[in-house]
């Protein structure tokens, strides 16, 4: 158990969808549940180098979740209150760019899966909708149809894969879809170790892990503050995991300078980019840095502010931080760790 | 307060432009823009462009009317000049950046007497 004593939300957890799994909760009589079920290959993109580097990071101490009582017991163990659970199977779907019913089906195994298994508000279990970028119309559908589920506390939008980026048009009906049943959007990034950067000639996992995560979320925080999102949707709450903290300051002003110098380009906005970043967007924290600055650290949060970053673990990657990372930091009151703990992420997703 | 003559206003037609060298605030740009005169410093606070020597145009204005539209750029009312260095583009009533106000390039107050263009410094 952590000796954290504030309440802690982890926004970033994960679990593992198999396509077994998945194919449980889909349609008999849907074509592609049997191609689910009898899958012995990926059916979803998958990283090609070694994760593990060869054999040299072992986390026997940590495992995804099966049922219930895992989830529990993982909470129990690494001091997690109230723990939001994002796929990693559907979290893939956005790249999926095959003109089929897979990223749907998918997307709705996945919720039901979630609500008959794991979903637990009193144990402080939630999830979310891993909504279809691929297709807006039934992303829209699953939202009017899970939406109001109790538990369900976010609608997950994959980063990568997702083209046009989120900031088209034709992503509205998501977004009013989430806005209709009050729930923010995660955008969650990706790209680390997938074909895509092997292809381009990235050597390997070391470089792929720095670029990805950070860089499909740049693409999709561009687009999205750009083009006006939350001025269409000024409701909505837009939360970015997995790509740490360090970044948000220092990009939020590059969009800044490009602002000032073309700002008839993004013509729905009336105020600077940073200006929307620090109203409707956070950002989950993992992986968190390293410190070697505490000056530099402490001011590159309080330029983005402090309520824009909730805690977020990554559990149960080999990376991931425990609540006491925030702690380790050495740069934060009490009451500002209780606001990045729990407080914030608790105000922003009700629960 | 200073008066500075410009140019008779006959040299001064809508679309046309001239900067004046003043002592006591340097170079100003005055505009004729659609019969209306503006004065504005030819100093661009970002970087020091020629602020003056730039396009003259109506500020955009984006406009979104429903879920799955395309948002709408059309022309607004006000006149901007964009400083052709870097783009910054200023509204030519007041100076101010057209995306954030409270960055101004200096304006001027313009009298016409006389068939005489001055400026009121």
């Amino acid at each position: 158990m952590s000796d954290v004593s504030h309440t802690v939300v982890d926004v970033d957890a994960h679990f593992l969808d198999t396509s077994k799994d998945l194919a449980a909760y889909m349609p008999e009589e849907e074509p592609w549940t049997e191609r689910f079920e009898e899958a012995r290959m990926n059916m979803l993109p998958n990283p090609t180098p070694d994760l593990y580097r060869g054999g040299r990071i072992r986390r026997d101490d940590v495992g995804y979740p099966v049922d219930h009582g895992d989830v529990v017991a993982i909470q129990e163990e690494v001091g997690f209150d109230k723990i939001v659970m994002i796929p990693m199977a559907a979290l893939l779907i956005a790249s999926i760019q095959a003109d089929d019913r897979r990223p749907e089906l998918l997307a709705r195994g996945f919720v039901d899966l979630m609500l008959d298994r794991i979903v637990d508000p009193d144990e402080g279990i939630y999830s979310v909708i891993p909504a279809p970028t691929t297709d807006p119309a039934a992303a829209a559908d699953l939202i009017d149809d899970y939406g109001d589920e109790d538990g369900i506390i976010g609608v997950c939008l994959g980063a990568e894969g997702a083209e046009p980026p989120l900031g088209h048009h034709r992503y509205d009906q998501i977004y009013e879809a989430a806005t209709n049943v009050d729930l923010p959007v995660i955008v969650h990034g990706g790209g680390s170790g997938l074909d895509s950067f092997h292809r381009k000639g990235y050597s390997s996992w070391i470089e792929s892990h720095s670029i990805g995560f950070v860089q499909t979320n740049i693409e999709q925080l561009t687009s999205m503050v750009m083009q006006g999102v939350t001025e269409k949707f000024p409701d909505l709450d837009i939360v970015f995991e997995e790509s740490g903290v360090l970044w948000v300051g220092s990009y939020m002003y590059r969009l800044d300078q490009e602002y000032l110098k073309r700002q008839d380009e993004a013509p729905l906005l009336d105020s600077l980019p940073s200006e929307y970043i620090r109203d409707s967007y956070y950002f989950g924290t993992q992986p968190l840095e390293r410190i070697e600055d505490p000056e530099y650290f402490r001011q590159s949060l309080d330029t983005v502010g402090i309520d824009r970053f909730m805690f977020a673990s990554d559990f149960p990657h080999w990376d991931y931080d425990p609540p006491s990372a925030i702690d380790d930091l050495g740069i934060l009151s009490e009451e500002e760790k209780e606001l990045l703990l729990g407080r914030t992420a608790e105000g922003v997703f009700g629960i | 307060m200073s008066r500075v003559e410009v140019a008779p206003a006959s040299e001064l037609s809508p679309g046309e432009r001239t900067i004046v060298d003043t002592d006591t605030h340097g170079e100003i740009g005055v505009l004729n823009v659609e019969g209306d005169y503006y004065a504005v410093k030819n100093e661009c606070p970002h970087r020091g462009g020629p602020v003056c020597d730039g396009k003259v145009s109506k500020t955009l204005v984006g406009e979104w009317e429903e879920v799955g539209d395309r948002p709408v750029t059309t022309f607004g009312d006000d006149p901007a000049i964009s400083c052709s260095w870097h783009g910054w583009d200023f509204n030519l009533t007041d100076g101010s950046h057209v995306g954030l106000d409270s960055i101004k390039v200096p304006t001027y107050d313009v009298v016409v007497e006389d068939d005489t263009v001055y400026l009121d410094l």
